[in-house]
């Protein structure tokens, strides 16, 4: 794979960090609560391999890191975690029933806020430098200690989050023209397109 | 998408990337080895004239102002609430107390907050992207790996253009984005097929440019900017090591016979932090004012 396609991985990583970049201004547009910024971490893991997408999700943070803070270098985890498990769900065929993908997104979305609270808990003392912190701050001052705190203000957002973040990959891929892709007669198998159509095709042609 | 880059004239500007890299991580082991606040804010404060020298102190202030907010919060609801303090120090309305340990522990944090903050502005700000993509190739990174970097630059903003475009289109097709919130959320996959359609067949674009360019051809790629080592970068790099093997001698052996982290300094750096924080607010207050009373800018 890497020898075949080096070059279209090698472009398919930047645009993959753009799609992260831009689908917040997409939902920003929208005025939906959510950043969707783990859009393309989760398509280059499928389409490409979860090294690719774990790549695409540590060079997405280090380019936040340079053009806005360094403070979204350490959450470069939560990325790859989320594109290892992107990979594994799929893999394991859940990507092929929309309920299933839902689950798959919302079990992402509890063990990632997981890991993001570890984090932010270490490094920041629970903040993250989102406006969740706001709630974050006033969990603890109810008496809530600082883990469980952080850890309830981030997982309705994240869990929702993911969820969406799975099913619109889904669906997307769905829809996708086949040229585009460079494995796609996979991706289709995986995602519930039963590959029955393409093969009566053969026969008659 | 230019980075924070700033191109400006100074010393620090003519160091090599690699002098820079260096740094940066000299700063943050040092930000560790140094975990007392008294320290750390000495550190904050010394790492200052090389921003001055960078000739970078305004847009250094604008982009330390988050920074800023992260440290308020920490300090604030760490010294009030963290279960490790025990001793009290002092008092604000409602009974709240600030403790002493729980006081250090947050300004500790906060602090390595802003000196990595310090230490990584001064090499984004100073740095131009290509430098940074010729400086890891040169310490045997893959060349694909900088090339990753160095390109995002430039398609982040060919994406945003197209998610624009993509967005009005949609719109100009009575896709409605003022609905209820089920809707809108539905809306999000129309707006993103098309823009994960063209974001591929851009690549396949850009993979085939790539191929006509001999990229995947193995052998020494040259670079347009090219970065030296001179005398100026070795004198930096010895400075580093005088002062990080300063600080190593400084905390094995001189830790116990003074004690500069005192309840005064806590306050102050504390109260500091909040006059600094509540300046900012007025300041962006005042901003509103003006634009909505359409002010005299």
């Amino acid at each position: 794979m890497m020898k075949k396609n080096s070059s279209f991985i090698v472009a398919m990583i930047p645009a993959g960090i753009a799609l992260n970049w831009v689908a917040n201004s997409i939902v920003e547009m929208l005025k939906l609560p959510l950043f969707l910024n783990n859009i393309g971490t989760v398509l280059n893991a499928i389409v490409l391999g979860p090294l690719w997408g774990a790549a695409t999700a540590l060079m997405t943070n280090v380019i936040l890191a340079l053009i806005v803070r360094w403070t979204y270098l350490p959450f470069a985890l939560v990325g790859i975690f989320v594109a290892f498990l992107a990979y594994f769900f799929y893999k394991k065929g859940w990507f092929k029933k929309a309920w299933k993908v839902m689950t798959a997104g919302a079990v992402t979305g509890i063990l990632a806020s997981a890991v993001a609270t570890v984090i932010s808990v270490y490094a920041f003392g629970g903040f993250s430098g989102h406006t969740v912190d706001v709630l974050t701050a006033g969990l603890i001052a109810s008496g809530q200690e600082i883990f469980n705190a952080a850890f309830v203000a981030n997982i309705p957002g994240t869990v929702a989050d993911k969820l969406l973040t799975f099913y619109i990959v889904w669906m997307i891929l769905k829809i996708f023209p086949v040229r585009f892709l460079p494995n796609a007669k996979d991706i289709r198998e995986k995602i519930g397109i039963a590959p029955k159509n393409s093969t009566s095709k053969k026969k008659t042609a | 998408m230019n980075s924070l880059y700033l191109p400006k004239d100074s010393l620090i500007h003519s160091l090599d990337p690699r002098t820079k890299m260096i740094f940066v991580a000299f700063v943050v082991a040092s930000s560790f080895i140094m975990n007392d606040p008294a320290l750390q804010l000495l550190l904050l404060v010394s790492l200052f004239p090389l921003v001055v020298i960078a000739k970078l102190v305004k847009p250094y202030l604008i982009s330390i102002q988050f920074l800023l907010l992260f440290a308020v919060l920490i300090m604030t609801v760490h010294g009030i609430y963290n279960p490790i303090g025990v001793t009290p120090v002092f008092e604000i309305f409602g009974g709240l107390t600030f403790k002493y340990e729980s006081m250090v522990y947050a300004s500790v944090m906060s602090f390595r907050i802003l000196v990595i903050g310090t230490g990584a502005v001064l090499f984004v700000m100073t740095t131009h992207p290509s430098d940074m993509a010729s400086a890891l190739v040169k310490w045997k990174v893959p060349h694909s790996f900088a090339f990753i970097l160095l390109s995002t630059f430039q398609i982040i903003p060919i994406i945003a253009r197209e998610a624009k475009i993509v967005m009005e289109a949609q719109q100009a097709r009575c896709l409605d984005v003022k609905g209820n919130i089920i809707q809108r959320v539905k809306n999000l996959v129309p707006m993103f097929a098309p823009l994960f359609i063209i974001t591929f067949m851009k690549v396949h674009q850009l993979s085939y440019v790539l191929e006509c360019r001999a990229f995947s051809r193995k052998g020494n790629k040259t670079s347009l900017r090219e970065t030296n080592i001179g005398s100026l970068d070795y004198s930096f790099l010895l400075g580093m090591l005088a002062v990080l093997v300063f600080e190593i001698y400084l905390k094995l052996f001189m830790m116990g016979s003074f004690q500069w982290t005192t309840d005064a300094l806590l306050t102050y750096s504390l109260i500091g932090t909040w006059v600094v924080c509540g300046f900012m607010l007025v300041k962006f207050l005042v901003k509103r004012f003006q634009g909505k009373f359409g002010g005299v800018n």
